[in-house]
């Protein structure tokens, strides 16, 4: 009688024999990442890698999606600000102008209606 | 700390059953290609000082964690899936196959009775580990797959070393029940195993 770890080696032993019988394709993509994740570790022992802006960039690329929506965030609320500075700066100058002009306000001012409410007036 | 070489090695030696291992919790080739991809890549970038000792412990971790991520990606991906999408046609059928429709379809080379029973056997164990509780498969796999001891497993999984136990005795017991199901006894099983 099979006890629990006897029956485990022979479910592991069928199991191992499936591995052998795997795919080409799936074999050398397997083959390609090990390269990749050598090369890779190769590169992460390189001094050039260390510091502040390593671990920012290694965040960076280990954050991506969140980077991403990060820098959209940003992109609107600078488009958002500098909006809202060239409006508030529009609706200054036109103040500014007044007051900084040779002329008088006054001489801005619409006299025709003071004429012509003198004249309807004396009728 | 480990050379290249060693890692090559190490990557060399459990890749194959590293893809099978989450080929069995993904239930998809190319996703778990990409798992077993991303977990490699992340030993080779984030411990490239440890020695070569430590690599079957960290990256069976790193590749349980990648693939949590992948069932979170899935599960907010499904989410949406489901809210915007209800006329597309339901690949989720192929979740409940016949195990022995798969081996119909796959083992259609002119093989003797004797390889043909035992690619079979394989099928229906790697259904049936599938079918498992994936704490359980996590179990049986590190246990006795990649042959790491109760603590190993149990530092793998974060878990306590009786949790493993209990996880790997359900994990055989519904195996066995479920080859029974499909005519396979345990000693016939005894048999394929001691048979290679």
């Amino acid at each position: 009688m099979m006890n629990e770890k006897d029956t485990a080696k022979a479910i592991v032993s069928l199991l191992d024999e499936s591995t052998s019988r795997l795919d080409q394709n799936i074999t050398s993509r397997l083959a390609e990442a090990r390269v990749q994740a050598v090369s890779r570790m190769d590169h992460s022992r390189h001094p050039a890698r260390m510091g502040l802006a390593a671990t920012f960039m290694d965040y960076m690329y280990h954050h991506r999606a969140v980077s991403s929506a990060a820098l959209a965030f940003s992109a609107l609320l600078v488009a958002f600000v500098t909006t809202q500075q060239f409006n508030n700066e529009a609706e200054g100058q036109g103040d500014a102008f007044l007051l900084a002009s040779e002329l008088p306000p006054e001489a801005f001012l619409d006299k025709e209606f003071h004429t012509w409410l003198e004249e309807s007036s004396q009728r | 700390m480990a050379t290249a070489q060693e890692l090559s090695d190490f990557l060399t030696q459990i890749e194959r059953r590293a893809f099978k291992q989450t080929v069995y919790a993904v239930r998809d080739d190319h996703a778990a290609l990409d798992i077993v991809q991303d977990a490699m890549l992340k030993l080779a970038e984030k411990y490239p000082d440890r020695p070569a000792n430590e690599y079957p412990m960290l990256f069976q971790r790193i590749l349980q964690n990648t693939m949590r991520d992948y069932w979170r990606r899935q599960k907010t991906r499904n989410l949406w899936t489901t809210l915007f999408s209800s006329f597309g046609s339901s690949d989720d059928d192929d979740d409940e196959r016949d195990p022995l429709e798969i081996l119909s379809s796959k083992d259609t080379q002119d093989t003797p009775d004797t390889q043909v029973e035992r690619s079979q056997t394989i099928a229906i164990i790697e259904n049936a580990l599938q079918a498992l509780p994936a704490r359980q498969r996590e179990a049986f796999v590190l246990r006795y797959w990649e042959d790491m001891d109760v603590a190993e497993t149990a530092a793998a999984m974060g878990c306590s070393q009786g949790s493993v136990k209990t996880h790997c005795s359900r994990a055989v017991r519904s195996l066995v029940v479920i080859l029974e199901k499909n005519g396979i006894s345990k000693e016939e099983l005894g048999k394929s195993g001691v048979e290679r």
